[in-house]
């Protein structure tokens, strides 16, 4: 997650914010995971489980 | 606490460009960060289409293999939580979009019926019941048609052009994307509360009820509420003016 986490925040992010800012990227990451996930499978998913209409 | 930051060369208007046009890449790196980072920006919007999302998918995983083959040869890129958080922006606001617009203007059509009537029955029943039956077709549910028409001709473009230009590391595209974001964080609160309020006629009649909409509708869409925070300390010097 190193290469993630980044020099990011704002310099003068004060310290529990810079731990906040670390954890929203990890949120995001699996955020982004999750919609590439659904946007590639939800209508193979959809169409082999009910068809075509 | 401070940071020495190198800002990134993916950007118009770099050092050594023409003012306010793109910077030319001038090394091998460089050419293979501008592919990669081009294929990502196609890859996350064809993605977020949901119809074409497995063609999507393996073009934005290139693109991010490009752009790690370009670091680790030289290039200097964007940081990469940048990269990551513009691309859920880019993803979120395609499906909004993209897929949401199939029900808008192509409810007539084959594809159009199987993926919303298909979703209805699996996840948000006012999909399937009903369906093309109202004023202007698609769902006949009047709040989320409200809503649809919301996110389809003002936030999600909005949004897509703020993630664009956040790519870019311009100071615009992060200004746009925290307005875009305040707006869809309304939506989605509007949202919520209209699907909670017909809960027995929409998730009551799907497959997967009340889980459906967590893992659907609930989850991906709660997006702003991490990301706003995020945009407020991002280190704003990243991104030129």
């Amino acid at each position: 997650m190193s290469a993630i986490d980044g020099p990011s925040q704002h310099p003068e992010t004060p310290p529990e914010f810079a731990v906040l800012h670390k954890w929203l990227i990890r949120v995001c990451v699996f955020f982004f995971v999750w919609l590439v996930a659904e946007g590639a499978g939800l209508v193979p998913y959809l169409i082999a489980h009910y068809g075509w209409w | 606490m401070s940071f020495t930051i190198e800002r990134p060369r993916l950007r118009r208007g770099a050092p050594g460009g023409a003012p306010g046009g793109p910077s030319a890449p001038t090394t091998v790196a460089e050419q293979l960060a501008q592919r990669g980072d081009k294929l990502f920006f196609i890859g996350c919007l064809v993605c977020g289409t949901w119809i074409l999302g497995l063609i999507g998918a393996p073009i934005l995983i290139y693109g991010l293999y490009l752009l790690r083959q370009a670091e680790k040869q030289g290039a200097s890129i964007r940081p990469w939580s940048i990269t990551i958080v513009g691309g859920l922006l880019l993803v979120d606001a395609s499906v909004n979009f993209m897929a949401w617009s199939l029900d808008m203007f192509a409810h007539n059509t084959a594809i159009g019926r199987t993926l919303w009537i298909d979703y209805g029955r699996m996840v948000d029943g006012g999909y399937a019941n009903f369906y093309n039956t109202g004023a202007v077709g698609g769902v006949s549910v009047t709040p989320e048609k409200a809503i649809q028409f919301a996110s389809c001709w003002l936030v999600m473009p909005m949004k897509i052009a703020g993630a664009w230009y956040l790519l870019k590391m311009r100071r615009t595209g992060l200004q746009w994307s925290i307005l875009a974001n305040w707006l869809y964080f309304c939506l989605w609160a509007s949202y919520t509360v209209a699907m909670s309020l017909d809960f027995p006629v929409r998730f009551g009649s799907s497959s997967l009820g009340v889980l459906g909409f967590w893992l659907i509708g609930g989850i991906p869409f709660t997006g702003p509420v991490v990301v706003l925070p995020f945009l407020y300390t991002v280190n704003k010097e990243l991104f030129t003016e």
